[in-house]
């Protein structure tokens, strides 16, 4: 890892500056890839020959899904970062990053309940897949929670931090519940892209939504991380200066 | 229109959309009004 960046990006107006230029492209591009990927999903892919038209929610449900994820991972990431090298920047960012993940967590469990009904029968079953979903989202919400709740912010910061940096443990049990219990949900559908249980018409506007969403979400923190970046350091000099 | 009917799954599939692209909404306007108020508390504070 490039020790210098980390410091040049840790100071917050590098960070402000450099996440301001970066957010609109990765907004425009990440919409861009979600029209293209819905429209592919939705009106281009073939139906599936078991689930019929009911699979299509799989271009809105799985790209939640990895976000929901890929959002812990970051926010866990960020608040290693800002214990080891007590970066504002980093806890800004783990703080960020908690909103946007409860949503998207929340989301790919609607959606799953609104696949679920329809092929399974049953919108909930308390197997591992879903129970270790649901366990994430109490994770993001007792970490939003636990922030909120103490008002001296450095306190805040490391006690919200400890609760993502534990919480890193429930990633690899999402991923692999599929495979190391019996669940109802399925295993993965493209966890090797050489040979994913997809066909290529299926599986384009998947990836597509897939890359439009991780863009979206890059372009949120940016966002998000810059306004929080600006209430921590509202005293500072440089701040009068954008 | 024949490409928007999704059949007997009409409901599970639209739903999916909309729920979807409202969080989607929802995170960005919440991302924009945070740093819209605290812009303006600065600028106000600096008048």
């Amino acid at each position: 890892m490039n020790l210098k960046a980390i410091y040049k990006y840790g100071s917050p107006p590098n960070f402000y500056r450099f996440v301001t230029k970066v957010e609109p492209w990765c907004l425009y591009f990440g919409l861009l890839l979600i029209l293209i990927g819905s429209a592919g999903g939705l009106f281009m892919a073939p139906e599936d020959y078991q689930m019929g038209d009911a699979f299509r929610i799989i271009y809105f449900h799985v790209p939640s899904a990895y976000l929901s994820m890929s959002a812990y991972a970051t926010m866990g990431f960020a608040s290693i970062i800002g214990i080891v090298w007590r970066s504002n920047v980093a806890f800004s960012v783990a703080k960020s990053v908690a909103p946007f993940g409860a949503l998207m967590t929340a989301t790919a469990l609607v959606t799953g309940m609104l696949w679920g009904k329809p092929m399974w029968g049953t919108a909930w079953v308390w197997d591992a897949r879903l129970t270790s979903e649901f366990i994430l989202l109490l994770l993001y919400l007792g970490y939003i929670t636990l922030h909120a709740s103490i008002k001296e912010q450095k306190r805040a910061d490391r006690a919200a931090s400890l609760v993502a940096i534990l919480g890193i443990i429930n990633l690899p049990i999402i991923h692999y519940s599929v495979v190391w219990w019996n669940t109802l949900h399925q295993a993965s559908t493209i966890s090797k892209l050489d040979s994913p249980s997809i066909v290529g018409e299926m599986l384009w506007p998947l990836l597509v939504m897939i890359f439009g969403y991780m863009f979206f979400f890059v372009a949120v923190i940016c966002r998000a991380s810059s306004a929080e970046v600006l209430v921590r350091e509202k005293r500072s000099n440089w701040v009068k200066e954008i | 229109m024949i490409i928007f009917d999704m059949g007997e799954y009409n409901l599970y599939v639209w739903s999916s959309v909309f729920i979807s692209l409202l969080a989607l909404f929802l995170a960005y306007y919440d991302a924009v009004s945070k740093h819209k108020d605290i812009t303006r508390k600065i600028e106000n504070r600096d008048q």
